[in-house]
């Protein structure tokens, strides 16, 4: 069984396509976590606090309760396959750790889980990194947004004239990666789930226009933090990659919405 | 005409591929990550590649197939089989179909405990075969056969142990890379090398061969027929589904087949198949690009391995150090 240790967009994703159980791990005692390990193949470890800005409760629910599971894996089923999502938040433009005095309170809980996992002697763990994920929801992300907006025939706003990039990879793409993860040995401890190419806001601003003509779009300028956007596409070709078309996708989306 | 790219054209399988593929109607571009290949130089076009552990190997390969509006890539290294396999999708979308199988099917090929485990399942007469750090040996288990758990190839780190003196010294040789190794009863009898082509998740034809080693490579072979054997072979082939061109070894004593490997690509002895009317490479080719059914009229005969060489011109090896590439060659049987 795959076991995913929360909800959320990518454990619903994953269940569309493919067969697992999610459950919320963060309830849980050590007893019902056991319990659950004692049942699976592969832990998808997915439950994360995302929406705060408290250090103290970050480490809690986003390190401490990792550390915890993986040494509840490493004793009742050392054989697991242990999937840790981790976060791109952690990396710098170099696709190197950024400086701890430089990262988020959420980026330094996902930075010491992520370094727990690596370092752990359960064997097949592995921490995966997406880039900007697509999710087809205007509620979930800043480019489904964009595409509800211009749909619904709202001003769209986008900053400096759209000239940030983002390396962007559909959800559908996301779980599909993360299943050939579930059912491959890969070698490496981590991986970095990306399309390896990089596309503006401007570029999907465009996209938008070609399909709502009278689409407005108003451009702000803004101070921005840098966000990695150039990333290897060596991990995602040891795994296999999946082809796929962004403009496509983004129509796709934009079409399905009424 | 059509244009079929063939990696690995410096070891026994491209060049067989190679061979295969001279004096049909198919433009073949050999590939190899050593500048000495010389596969390099006995086809009209030729590249260096980097090699599959590479992190640019799928990138240059792709750019090469697109260059050269490659319609089919056979494999010639099984180090290359599972990135490629995995890959397959991204050579379909720019129209160059990649003879390997699915990454499951390469796997079990490679693993030679997921072989056994697999043959056992579908009831293939199988070698007795285990981890070698579970084994415990008494006088009486020789004699063994110790190797590599996953890859190896003709014959490299494969050990006969006769006894327990022997087995001691093996043992002391491997040292603490002894989960790499399995070990695995020793069959007495001939030696089969056995072909075959799979096409559309069924079986198109087999081709048996017994055969005689030196070095790990076939020396000597003999086209034969057996339909014991065939019957084995097939079995196994409808058990795993493989794609393209599989091989598998096996040893026959009191006339029961014992498989003890599967390769799920065409062989070294793909070219000597080809002379004995049972030309892997072109039916397949044919099947995929012309949709030809496969059709073959095999020859029993016998076939002896020689040496020969090969004469490269100076300038040639620096013009594909230097280019990457050689072109307007004439295309030589090796």
């Amino acid at each position: 069984m795959i076991l995913f240790t929360g909800g959320g967009a990518i454990a619903n994703e994953f269940c569309k396509y493919f067969d697992c159980k999610i459950i919320s791990i963060r309830n849980m005692n050590n007893d019902e976590i056991e319990s659950w390990i004692s049942k699976a193949h592969t832990i998808i470890h997915n439950s994360a606090l995302i929406n705060s800005t408290n250090l103290h409760e970050l480490l809690s629910c986003n390190f401490i309760l990792t550390k915890n599971i993986v040494d509840l894996c490493y004793k009742i089923n050392p054989s697991i396959k242990f999937i840790n999502i981790s976060s791109m938040s952690i990396l710098n433009q170099y696709e190197n750790y950024n400086s701890l005095s430089l990262m988020s309170s959420y980026a330094l809980s996902k930075y010491f889980a992520e370094v727990y996992c690596i370092n752990h002697p359960l064997i097949n763990s592995i921490s995966v990194r997406f880039s900007t994920i697509f999710y087809n929801n205007q509620e979930k992300d800043g480019i489904s947004k964009l595409i509800f907006d211009s749909k619904k025939g709202n001003e769209i706003l986008i900053y400096n004239d759209g000239s940030a990039k983002r390396d962007i990879i559909p959800i559908r793409i996301a779980v599909e990666y993360l299943s050939k993860l579930c059912h491959t040995n890969f070698e490496k401890k981590i991986i970095n789930i990306v399309s390896g190419s990089e596309t503006s806001f401007k570029d999907i601003s465009l996209i938008l226009k070609n399909n709502n003509p009278l689409l407005k779009i108003k451009s702000e300028k803004c101070t921005t933090n840098d966000v990695p956007s150039t990333f290897s596409i060596n991990d995602i070709t040891k795994l296999g990659r999946i082809n796929f078309n962004l403009e496509s996708e983004i129509v796709k989306y934009f079409n399905s919405i009424s | 005409m059509y244009n079929i790219a063939v990696t690995g054209t410096g070891g026994g399988v491209g060049q067989s591929i190679l061979k295969s593929l001279c004096n049909t109607d198919y433009n073949v571009i050999g590939l190899d990550g050593d500048q000495f290949a010389a596969g390099l130089y006995s086809s009209k076009t030729s590249y260096i590649i980097p090699y599959a552990n590479n992190d640019n190997y799928i990138e240059a390969l792709l750019k090469i197939c697109k260059k050269e509006k490659i319609s089919l890539l056979f494999p010639g290294l099984d180090a290359e089989l599972m990135i490629l396999s995995l890959n397959r999708e991204l050579f379909k979308s720019i129209g160059t179909t990649v003879v390997v199988s699915d990454p499951d099917v390469v796997e079990i090929s490679d693993d030679k405990l997921k072989t056994y485990s697999k043959l056992i399942e579908a009831g293939v007469n199988v070698p007795f075969t285990e981890k070698l750090k579970d084994f415990n040996p008494s006088e009486k288990a020789f004699p063994l056969i110790i190797k590599q758990r996953i890859g190896g190839a003709r014959s490299k780190n494969v050990y006969l142990v006769k006894n327990m003196i022997q087995w001691e010294t093996v043992i002391n040789r491997i040292g603490n890379k002894d989960s790499d190794y399995i070990v695995m009863d020793y069959i007495e009898g001939d030696e089969y090398t056995c072909g075959s082509i799979n096409l559309d998740n069924s079986c198109k034809g087999v081709i048996l061969m017994k055969r005689i080693l030196r070095d790990g490579d076939t020396h000597k072979c003999f086209t034969v027929k057996n339909q014991i054997i065939e019957n084995q072979v097939r079995l196994i082939l409808d058990t795993i589904k493989p794609f393209g061109g599989c091989n598998i070894q096996l040893r026959l004593k009191d006339n029961i087949p014992y498989v003890f490997e599967i390769n799920a690509r065409c062989s070294g002895t793909t070219a000597a198949r080809t002379l004995s009317g049972f030309n892997e490479p072109k039916m397949i080719a044919d099947f995929l690009l012309k949709n030809i059914e496969p059709s073959f009229q095999i020859k029993e005969q016998t076939i002896l391995r020689y040496w020969k060489e090969l004469i490269v011109e100076n300038e040639k090896v620096d013009e594909i150090k230097n280019n990457g590439f050689l072109q307007n060659q004439t295309p030589s049987f090796l």
